[in-house]
């Protein structure tokens, strides 16, 4: 059986925001200590004590932006600890994530060389939960202004001279929980008093980012827009994969069809949170300035067997290669509202593109979706009419295939296609309109099992392979995906 | 309109510090999953003073170098010490 599939290569109007395939790092178990951070001293190659190897693949997977130093952290993490001479710096307890203790050996000064080394955009989240707005005033005014100040000469005698840009500034973090356990209404004239302080300082515009919504609480994003959209660029919604809270969330790499299924079906939930979350902001926003950054997303499993509960580490499969490629064309197909989305989180952490283990790493399989879905990073998107059938398993059904388009500067068209299903192979039937392209060529990932996963014995058992699957036949193009696959195909 | 409550709260649930319940349960799990090969007490007993005297050890249970908890990683015969060059076991 045959998939439809019409793409209006000459009908793209919106641009997919780049920062759609942004990232995310916390203070959490060996994501920032270990993962990125390992000091001068460590005999990990390192630059300044951020190590070489993971900068270097996530360049390569061109990030465009990473947010610091959380999620729940953020709210616990008084900024002024992790600045000055490292030996002097207090050591703190991080009471979010399993009182573990910091010795604040990252801080600004290392995120923002971090930030630099990666080419990436900075995304900073101030604490409101038990922070002040003096506090938050001040790192501001310490990270971004040029002038003779009390923060701009600290931040000089620290060893940094000139200031650095800072556009994307999130006020608090999840204040409905962990940041606060805040009502809407509350959480909205907190943010209306601390994002007055967030100041524009030395030709530095910064992009405000109120708190939004844990997955379905659209009271949230209602409340939120009523009582304080013209004080916010962005609302950030988070929302997480899974089967279930503890002790029910499934393990990464042992599991059956039913679970392949349900965590693909689950992820596809994005769309209508997306769509709903959008509609509220769409009734006080009809222009669409506000941006919506998911800013917290990816699949949640228990910890990888053996490992400390608190650390979070968790492998990555195959099926964490679908979620990331499904949920990335949900993003794509979104672009008039959607303008951010960091997934959680970068290394060894949920769902990470990068695993460490001393000094040995592993892109995992999200990683390499990443990396072929980064020729959509500002490029038009383009309406595309997807009819890939049903999967179904017992009495629920999904969509099979899950698709975006988009058409990039010089003219290249590229399509992104996941075949959800673990076993049937999809024959794409597609029409390839207003395009003048005669070529088409293609990368796929996929492996023989839905449980397969990279490890440190075999880093490259789940890779991205040439595609010879597709034709162009002028207008008509055909393609057969693979089962269980990610594929993006390339139209010149 | 759903509701945050402290069982959801992904935080406050989580602790590096196990008790000796937990940490039978995480070695149950890693048995329960996949097959796997024991090192000797020996072996073992020698894999985890190395543990207990390095400087990668969080609050006496965890490697900071792979988050694995030391006194299941050093029973598995096929483990390997992950500390960065200079394994101690």
């Amino acid at each position: 059986m045959s998939n439809t599939l019409v793409i209006n290569a000459d009908q793209g109007q919106v641009t997919i925001d780049r920062n759609i395939y942004g990232h995310f790092a916390e203070h959490l178990g060996h994501c920032i200590y270990g993962g990125i951070w390992v000091g001068e001293d460590s005999t990990i190659p390192n630059t300044r004590g951020i190590r070489n190897d993971v900068v270097q693949a996530l360049r390569e997977m061109k990030i465009p932006v990473l947010r610091w130093p959380g999620g729940c952290f953020a709210d616990e993490y008084h900024w002024m600890d992790g600045i000055g001479p490292r030996a002097q710096r207090p050591t703190i307890v991080n009471t979010h994530w399993g009182m573990v203790t910091e010795n604040n050996a990252f801080g600004t000064h290392e995120f923002m060389d971090l930030c630099g080394q990666l080419g990436c955009e900075p995304y900073i989240c101030g604490n409101v939960g038990s922070g002040t707005v003096l506090e938050m005033q001040q790192w501001v005014e310490y990270l971004t202004f040029d002038g003779i100040s009390p923060m701009a000469d600290r931040r000089r005698a620290n060893g940094r001279a000139e200031p650095w840009r800072v556009k994307y500034w999130g006020v608090g973090n999840e204040n409905w929980g962990c940041g606060g356990n805040m009502r809407p209404e509350y959480y909205a004239d907190v943010y209306r008093r601390f994002q007055t302080y967030v100041r524009h300082l030395s030709g530095n515009k910064v992009y405000k980012i109120a708190c939004g919504a844990n997955s379905r609480n659209y009271y949230w994003t209602e409340v939120l827009m009523r009582e304080a959209a013209r004080h916010m660029d962005g609302l950030s919604l988070h929302y997480y994969t899974r089967l279930g809270w503890k002790p029910d969330r499934g393990q990464a790499t042992q599991f059956t069809e039913k679970e392949w299924f349900g965590i693909l079906r689950e992820g596809l939930a994005m769309d209508e949170l997306v769509r709903k979350h959008a509609t509220i902001m769409d009734a006080y926003d009809p222009e669409k300035r506000i941006g919506m950054m998911v800013d917290e997303w990816g699949t949640w499993y228990e910890v990888e067997p053996g490992t400390n509960p608190g650390f979070l580490y968790q492998q990555n499969a195959l099926r964490d290669a679908l979620v990331a490629g499904s949920t990335l064309n949900i993003f794509n197909n979104h672009a008039d509202r959607v303008r951010m989305a960091n997934i959680a989180q970068t290394v060894n952490v949920l769902q990470s593109v990068i695993l460490t283990e001393g000094e040995r790493m592993i892109l995992t399989p999200t990683y390499h979706v990443f990396d072929m879905f980064k020729v959509h990073q500002g490029a038009t998107l383009l309406p595309v009419l997807m009819d890939g059938g049903e999967y179904r398993l017992q009495d629920k059904a999904i969509p099979r295939v899950s698709a975006s388009a988009s058409v990039d500067a010089t003219g290249a068209v590229h399509l992104s296609l996941c075949n959800l299903s673990p076993d049937m192979p999809a024959k794409v039937d597609g029409l390839l309109r207003g395009c003048t392209a005669t070529r088409v060529t293609g990368t796929v990932l996929t492996a023989d099992t839905i449980q397969a996963h990279n490890t440190f014995d075999e880093p490259d058992l789940v890779r991205p392979v040439v595609f010879e699957g597709a034709r162009l036949d002028g207008e008509h193009l055909t393609a057969t995906l693979p089962p269980r696959s990610v594929t993006v195909l390339e139209l010149v | 309109m759903e509701k945050t409550t402290i069982q959801e709260c992904k935080s406050c649930r989580e602790t590096v510090r196990m008790s000796e319940q937990e940490l039978r349960q995480v070695f149950g799990d890693v048995l329960h999953v996949r097959e796997v090969k024991l090192t000797d007490e020996a072996t073992y007993e020698a894999r985890l003073a190395a543990c207990r005297r390095c400087d990668a050890l969080l609050d006496e249970t965890t490697c900071l170098h792979c988050g694995c908890v030391v006194a299941v990683k050093a029973k598995l015969r096929h483990a390997r010490c992950p500390y960065p060059f200079d394994p101690r076991w």
